[in-house]
This record gives structure tokens, C-alpha cells and sequence, in this order.
């Protein structure tokens, strides 16, 4: 049994909450925020789970102390959690964008990172597009450049989103870059306010002449694509590999699966299915 | 009615039109006449502004469109050089790069209903003592209050101006009216107006903008811009030179200004054809032109189809993958929205 402690009590930690007491051999000892009467601990009080409103402090201090701290708060919170998290000897999987752990995508890498005492899911355009880049590079070895462009619905984008997009843009390219050692990568990240809310979109991008073999680009696409959907349900291809002019593309698609969020909030349920993952191999 | 602001974004919006591929040397040899003629405020870039370089809108094709920049910046020290900024697309990197070589006015722009992507970007600029407006593309998708509520969250980030685009040119003389009004009502700052020209409603949209209140237009010498192209610069000060009013700008020297560009890319001047015709009607982003005709080309559909879908699914500028998903669904013959 795997003893689990949620931090942050926004949108991420209340649908994690929800996948972790699904999950087997998963047990949540605790749940926490920094204010007592937010919606979150709210809704976490009512599932049954022991809730705390400080924060990190609230989650080592209490009696039942974790294994394992899911830090769903921000990056500027992350480095203080961390600190004290490696002082009580408990692992983090950090969801936020501060880079301090190994970065870490399960489809692609996950034997690599569970050794290690900080796991960095990177962001949501990372976990929905680096498998894709992954069977891109695996198939095109010399392939030195490649383009992501994700699209998400207005609805599913929070204010963190909003205020750290250069952020986002900057971290994701460099985790890509480094984890696939490719060499220039270009993250691009659209918001629509389109209703209905479309379902989480990301198309991946390259120079038609680093890839030589349709073919087998697109058997590594296929094989990757079935072995994401297997933590990620959602997780389909929605735009089959196609050259036009001097460029291929191809998109994928993440549904949600509607556990405390919607649908098409694919993009908060990626990075939270690929969390789950991490934690299920830890 | 006080003469505008004329602010010249053929060497950004015109990129659109010949897919990126300004030179340096035109692009040096338009800002000294662009600057003879009494323009102050030139823009210069991607066609999506800083960033957008990409397979997935189009590479810049020439590398040293920044020497240009620089070289204009410490020759011209009245002139305002800007830079188009979409969060999402640019990164503070980018806008560090920008001001290095000169760029001193920075148009952070997104979707009309996203204003507060744009708030971290405008406050970035600000702090570096850049002049920072704020853009709200796509307009004519939302009613004029909501627009205006958007607009005071620009404000209220630092933006020093508001401009309005008619991305698709999709909106009608009454309508720029409206929101110029509902804007003109909430904002303490200016108000400025950016035609497209795919309902033949440039020059009208931008009349009725100025008599509205706006106190800033966007043009193009020859219209040179995205789709069916802007609003035709040297048309438009004719007009206002004839009606009295003084614009502080070189009528002759814009002709010549026009020319230069009707010389360099005789292929690719704006025209309103019945694609953009179409895309203007259903509200699709003028700059998709091309993109909708390759996929179209590619999976063998209707552009007209196509057009029709992408405005239906309310596709927004920086979609252009969505161009491609549409048209490969409609191959298909997939059930669309």
C-alpha cells in the first residue's frame, strides 16, 4: 500500500484525490491547502480523507506521515516543500513547473525516474506531446528540430495557466529537448474560448526531410500511442501523420475522463494520469 | 474629428502575404521611405509577430530582419519601432531580443476574450519602460461590452492603448461603431482600430472607427497584408487630406511608398477574391488563406467547405493545425460540429 499526500488543494489536487481512491494499493493519508474553508478541502473533507489547511507543514507534522507528497501547488512553493519533504526522508512527484526533480514522462521514461527523490511531471503540453516527439526521434534518429503546438479550451485554463505561459513555453521546450536530445524544439500553446470546449489538442511537427520513413514513423506513433492510452485513457490520435509541403504532421487528442473535471479538460487529466503512473511504479 | 495616429504594419501583416519572406533590404529601403513620408510608427516582423516563425505558420525566410531593426533604431531616433507579441507563441526571451535591437513599442495581443493571458507579457515590457499597447484580435466574435471588459483588463495591466482587430475582416461599419463607443465609455487610455479588407469594408470600417472616437489606425501601404489585405494607407490619408483634415503625412511620398511594394511582390498583392469573400462572411482569420488552400490541396476538399467548418467550429488565429484536422475530417466525411 502506497501512503499518499496531496498538497494544493486547487483543480489538480482534487481530480488527483479522486484518481489516487480509485487507484489500488493507494491509500491518501492526508490532504492539503491554506484556507480552511476552500472548495477544495471542502470536497476532500467530504470523500473521507484527513485534511489540513497548512500546507506542507499540516502533512509532516500530523502522526500519519506519507510515503510519497504529490506537490500540486506552484513553483514558487515547490522549493520550500521540497526542503522540508528530504528532510523527513518523503518522495515528491511535483506537478508544478519548477524543475528541481527528474523530469519525467511514464511512456517514455519512467524506469529512469524512480529511483530518484523529486519526479517532475513536467506540464500537461510535455505529457501529451513527448511521446508523440519520442517515437518521432526513435524513428528518425538524426531528427535535430520539432514543433508542438497544443490547443486548450478557455475553460480549462486557470489563472496559473494564464500568468505562466512564457513559463510554460520555456520549461516544456527545454524538457523535450533535453529528455529526447533533440536539439532545437518550439513549444507553441494556444487558448480557445470555442463552445462546446474543444478536447485537448496537440500537434506535433517536423521537417518533412528528417522524416524519411512514413512508415515507420507512423508504427512508432501507433505503438507509443497504445502504450500512453494505457495510463492516460483519453489518449487517441485524432490526425494520422501527413506531409503537406516542406512539413508532416500529426495530432493527438486527450479526453478527459471526467473524474473531478470535465471531458475536455484532457489537459489537467493528462498530467494527473501520468502523476497516478509514476506513483502505481514507485 | 482629430486626425489619427497612423500606425504602418505593412512589413508585419504584409508577411502574411508573401508567406514571411521580406528581405532585409527591402525592408531597410521601405522604412527610409515609409520614414520620408512622415510615418513615426512602423512595425516590423512575423506575421504572428514575435515567435511565430514555425512550421506550423511558416518560417521567416530572412535572418537578419534584426540587423535592419537596429540599424533603423539609432538612424531614426523619432522613429517608433514596433513588434507584435502573442503569449503563447513569444516568450519573455523574445521580447528581451526585441529590445535589444530596438523595438520600442510592444502590441501584446491574444483572442479577444483572453485578456488576461496577455497580463504577465504587458507588465514584462512595462517594466523595461517599453511602450506597451494592448490588442484584442478577432473582435467581431464577441458583443462590444464583453470586448470592453476585456479592454479594461489590458488597461488595468499597464497597456497605454487599446486597439480593436478585424482579424477576418468580418465586421461592418455600424458594428466598428458600436464597440468603438462601448470602448471609448469603460477606458481611460486610447482607442485604436485594424482593419481587414475581406468584405471591401476597410476604408468604410475605418471611418466610421475615427468618427466613432478611435484615435489610432493601423494601415498598409497598398493594403500589403494578410488575406484580403488591410487597410490601404495612402487611400486612406487621400481621403482625410481631401476632407480637411491634416494628417502631418506625405501624400505623394506615400504613393511612392505603395509603389515599392506594388514593384516587390507583384504575385502576391491583396486582392478580395471570393475566398476571402468567404472567410470575411464566416468569420475565419484573414491569415489562413494559404493554409486552407494547401490542406484543401492536400486531402482533396472544398476550400469553400472547409471555410465554412472553421468558421462554424469558431477556429481563432493560431490554429493553423486546425486547418489541417478539419480538412483530413472532412475527407472522411467525419461528422463535424
Amino acid at each position: 500500500m502506497k501512503r499518499v499526500s496531496i498538497l494544493g488543494s486547487g483543480n489538480i489536487g482534487c481530480d488527483l484525490l479522486v484518481k489516487c481512491q480509485e487507484a489500488e494499493d493507494v491509500e491518501v493519508v492526508s490532504f492539503a491547502g491554506r484556507h480552511a474553508n476552500s472548495k477544495g478541502l471542502e470536497f476532500a473533507a467530504r470523500r473521507g480523507v484527513p485534511v489540513t489547511d497548512r500546507s506542507i507543514e499540516g502533512i509532516l507534522d500530523g502522526k500519519d506521515r506519507p510515503d510519497v507528497v504529490i506537490d500540486c501547488t506552484s513553483a514558487a512553493h515547490h522549493q520550500h516543500n521540497y526542503d522540508l519533504c528530504r528532510e523527513f526522508g518523503v518522495r515528491v512527484i511535483d506537478m508544478t513547473p519548477a524543475k528541481l526533480g527528474v523530469t519525467c514522462c511514464p511512456a517514455v521514461n519512467i524506469d529512469h525516474c524512480l529511483g530518484a527523490d523529486n519526479i517532475n511531471m513536467i506540464s500537461c503540453g510535455g505529457q501529451a506531446s513527448i511521446p508523440i516527439c519520442f517515437a518521432f526521434k526513435q524513428a528518425n534518429p538524426c531528427l535535430d528540430y520539432i514543433e508542438v503546438v497544443s490547443t486548450i479550451s478557455s475553460a480549462s485554463a486557470g489563472p496559473g495557466t494564464r500568468r505562466n505561459i512564457s513559463q510554460y513555453v520555456t520549461s516544456t521546450q527545454q524538457a523535450i529537448a533535453s529528455m529526447l536530445g533533440i536539439k532545437t524544439v518550439k513549444v507553441i500553446i494556444n487558448i480557445t474560448p470555442a463552445i462546446p470546449p474543444i478536447h485537448m489538442k496537440t500537434s506535433i511537427l517536423a521537417n518533412a526531410e528528417d522524416v524519411p520513413s512514413k512508415s515507420d514513423t507512423k508504427s512508432a506513433i501507433e505503438a507509443i500511442e497504445e502504450s500512453t492510452r494505457s495510463y492516460v485513457p483519453g489518449y487517441r490520435k485524432s490526425v494520422e501523420l501527413k506531409q503537406l509541403g516542406a512539413k508532416v504532421m500529426c495530432q493527438v487528442q486527450v479526453t478527459g475522463s471526467g473524474h473531478y473535471l470535465a471531458a475536455y479538460a484532457g489537459n489537467l487529466d493528462i498530467i494527473n494520469c501520468a502523476a497516478l503512473e509514476v506513483l502505481k511504479h514507485l | 474629428m482629430t486626425p489619427p495616429l497612423l500606425y504602418d504594419v505593412t512589413l508585419r501583416d504584409g508577411s502574411h502575404a508573401n508567406q514571411h519572406g521580406f528581405t532585409s533590404e527591402f525592408c531597410s529601403t521601405y522604412i527610409d521611405s515609409a520614414y520620408a513620408s512622415g510615418l513615426r510608427y512602423i512595425e516590423i516582423g512575423h506575421g504572428n509577430g514575435l515567435g511565430g516563425s514555425s512550421l506550423h505558420i511558416g518560417r521567416l525566410k530572412d535572418p537578419g530582419l534584426w540587423e535592419v531593426v537596429a540599424a533603423k533604431a539609432s538612424k531614426y531616433k523619432e522613429l517608433r519601432i514596433g513588434a507584435h507579441v502573442i503569449p503563447g507563441l513569444a516568450t519573455f526571451e523574445d521580447v528581451d531580443v526585441a529590445i535589444e535591437n530596438g523595438v520600442n513599442v510592444f502590441r501584446i495581443a491574444c483572442h479577444c476574450t483572453e485578456a488576461d493571458t496577455t497580463e504577465t507579457y504587458i507588465d514584462y515590457a512595462a517594466n523595461r519602460d517599453q511602450e506597451v499597447w494592448g490588442l484584442l484580435m478577432m473582435a467581431h466574435m464577441i458583443k462590444p461590452d464583453h470586448l470592453a471588459r476585456e479592454a479594461k483588463k489590458m488597461e488595468s495591466y499597464g497597456a497605454s492603448r487599446i486597439v480593436f482587430l478585424d482579424s477576418a475582416g468580418a465586421l461592418t461599419p455600424s458594428m466598428v461603431s458600436n464597440i468603438t463607443h462601448e470602448l471609448r465609455e469603460v477606458l481611460e487610455v486610447s482607442v485604436g482600430f485594424h482593419a481587414h479588407n475581406n468584405l471591401h469594408a476597410a476604408v468604410a470600417n475605418s471611418l466610421s472607427a475615427l468618427t466613432a472616437g478611435c484615435q489610432s489606425i493601423d494601415a498598409c501601404a497598398r493594403g500589403y497584408g494578410a488575406g484580403a489585405g488591410n487597410l490601404s494607407l495612402e487611400a486612406f490619408v487621400a481621403l482625410l487630406e481631401k476632407d480637411g483634415h491634416a494628417t502631418g503625412l506625405d501624400v505623394k511620398q506615400l504613393m511612392s511608398l505603395a509603389t515599392l511594394v506594388e514593384n516587390n511582390f507583384p504575385l502576391s498583392l491583396p486582392k478580395v477574391d471570393s475566398l476571402s469573400t468567404a472567410t470575411g462572411f464566416h468569420g475565419v482569420f484573414s491569415g489562413f488563406k494559404p493554409k486552407i488552400l494547401e490542406a484543401a490541396a492536400a486531402y482533396e476538399v472544398e476550400a469553400m467547405d472547409l471555410i465554412a467548418v472553421l468558421g462554424k467550429s469558431q477556429v481563432i488565429a493560431g490554429q493553423e493545425d486546425q486547418i489541417i484536422a478539419t480538412a483530413s475530417k472532412l475527407a472522411q466525411q467525419v461528422d463535424l460540429p
